[in-house]
């Protein structure tokens, strides 16, 4: 069984429809500015944040992405092939995690419990990587995986205390990058074995998904990209070409993006156009994976790989191809990264198919 | 391919067993830094990193260390999994995390927030026995054999370090720790029905 992306939705302070965030993107639009309010950082810094207020937040940006994402497909919550994954870094701090995925699940009339994955910044892909093993294996039909993260004084102070935070729009990969900014989002994909639920000319699949640890520092990334590299060689594995473009994590802070430079070196992917959404609307932890996948499956539909908002001179000690524009071309195929604390690192490939074909 | 159990372990209260059988009995005040270093100190092993870790890891460590230091486990730098959950995350660490920002004492700790996520206690194992194979925390409300069968068929593993690790505070805290194999054959019951049992017997 293969995994489809059926129907996907992005929940963000720049827009509140997968169309919504990448036409913004694609124009070069950011939702990332300096915020000041105490609640969120008692230290301005520059946040991609909901300027509405809502009632518990964390559950109901999570509520608005999966139910656009379901009024996408036919597919039912109640079905007992359908599965739920939520993928966050904190949910609402002082709660089980467990318990806010069954509220989430109950609004919804999911039948199965819910399965909640936290593993810090690479736990979206790894939701979808786990996803779309589930159905390979045949244990589900459906899946329907949500991340996402708000922000409170509690993260942004806690990225602050570790000097991980720019000084304003982030800059990935570029010479003067000095930190990340943060962002609040749900995202929210369905995988399906059932190609014949997919609409559209060109679907995406999801391929080879890997993960693999540094076993090297809990906060610090691998000096010789030792993980990213295993995990990469593993999702990469039997593919007959390379990826048209990589979306890298990209957070713009000095340690990451070169990690980053030599995974894709050591990889001998220095031509492959790479780039990072982080400008557009900042680290968005949890739900980081899943937008960005979802972002770059619209570029495979749309042959539009994104610049590299805040990109502009190279500074990474490796060769490796940032796009500073955008780029139009014949897109079949995307390979996805990530990287987190703990020392973890996850990959897969995104691959745009004909619906007809397959059909 | 089915998984079969090779051994495990469980810390609770003031008693550390393996496979079952009692290997120490601790005399410091269970779930308290000196209880964790009782029991370090028992192991007899040299590992200074562990005095920098958090409640959560620590314990973590010392399951998996009572699993691993001394018999024929077999770890494989690529090829060994880690799957570990809990209900409560890192609520030990959120809270000393929170009281560094008050607004009348706001003096943000980096050093108590790395430990906020609940990844980071694998990081620590894997750090130790210098595993970089798949390494997955999940949430669950308790233990759960359904839970932990589901996730450990979608991953890729020749054998794998699992279990339940739990620092809500010292009065709950406990960790159950298990290494199993893929294995052709791993006898008549399913994982899930096994790894409960040997939960509900430890």
């Amino acid at each position: 069984m293969n995994a489809f992306i059926v129907s996907d939705n992005i929940t963000s302070p720049l827009g509140l429809t997968t169309k919504g965030n990448f036409d913004k993107m694609a124009s070069g639009i950011s939702s990332v500015k300096l915020v000041t309010d105490r609640n969120i950082c008692k230290v301005p810094a520059y946040l991609s944040v909901f300027e509405d207020h809502f009632d518990n937040k964390f559950e109901t940006i999570c509520e608005m992405s999966i139910r656009e994402t379901l009024s996408g497909t036919d597919i039912s919550p109640a079905d007992p092939k359908t599965l739920f994954i939520l993928s966050t870094t904190k949910g609402n701090i002082g709660i089980p995690l467990n318990i806010t995925a069954e509220n989430i699940a109950s609004k919804f009339g999911f039948i199965n419990k819910p399965l909640v994955i936290s593993n810090a910044c690479i736990s979206g892909l790894l939701a979808i990587t786990i996803g779309e093993r589930m159905i390979k294996n045949g244990q589900y039909d459906h899946v329907v995986v949500t991340g996402a993260d708000i922000l409170t004084d509690f993260i942004v102070s806690g990225f602050q205390s570790l000097k991980a935070i720019g000084d304003s729009n982030c800059r990935p990969f570029d010479s003067t990058r000095n930190g990340i900014n943060l962002g609040e989002c749900a995202a929210t994909v369905i995988l399906t074995s059932d190609i014949s639920k997919c609409s559209g000319t060109s679907v995406v699949e999801c391929l080879n998904g890997a993960f693999n640890s540094d076993a090297n520092h809990i906060s610090g990334p691998s000096r010789t990209a030792e993980g990213l590299h295993l995990s990469i060689l593993r999702t990469l594995n039997n593919s007959k070409s390379l990826p048209s473009f990589i979306n890298a994590h990209g957070t713009a802070t000095v340690f990451n993006d070169e990690m980053e430079s030599i995974a894709f070196d050591r990889s001998e992917l220095n031509n492959v156009p790479v780039n990072s959404l982080k400008g557009f609307i900042g680290h968005t932890l949890g739900a980081a994976g899943i937008a960005e996948c979802i972002i770059s499956s619209e570029s495979l539909k749309n042959n539009i790989i994104l610049k590299t908002l805040g990109f502009d001179t190279p500074g990474v000690s490796k060769n490796i191809n940032v796009t500073k524009k955008n780029l139009s071309f014949d897109i079949k195929s995307c390979l996805k990264t990530a990287s987190g604390f703990g020392g973890c690192n996850a990959s897969i490939l995104l691959v745009k198919s004909n619906a007809a074909q397959n059909n | 391919m089915q998984h079969k159990i090779i051994k495990y372990c469980s810390i609770r209260n003031d008693t550390v067993t393996v496979d079952g059988k009692v290997v120490l009995k601790t005399v410091e005040q269970p779930g308290t830094s000196k209880q964790f270093k009782e029991i370090f100190q028992s192991l007899g092993i040299d590992y200074p990193k562990f005095y920098k870790m958090d409640m959560l890891s620590k314990l973590a460590f010392l399951a998996f260390e009572f699993l691993t230091h001394d018999s024929g486990i077999a770890i494989s730098e690529t090829k060994t999994a880690i799957l570990l959950s809990n209900r409560h995350s890192t609520i030990d660490d959120d809270i000393k995390y929170s009281a560094t920002i008050t607004d009348q004492n706001y003096f943000p700790n980096p050093a108590l927030f790395v430990y906020t996520l609940p990844n980071v206690m694998i990081g620590e194992i894997s750090i130790r026995k210098n595993i970089k194979g798949e390494t997955l925390f999940i949430s669950s409300n308790g233990f759960s054999g359904t839970a932990f069968e589901n996730c450990l068929d979608s991953m890729i593993f020749e054998n794998c370090l699992t279990g339940f690790v739990e620092y809500e505070n010292g009065d709950n805290f406990e960790a159950f720790a298990v290494f199993l194999e893929k294995s052709e054959y791993s006898g008549n019951n399913s994982l899930n029905f096994e790894l409960e049992r040997l939960y509900n017997n430890r």
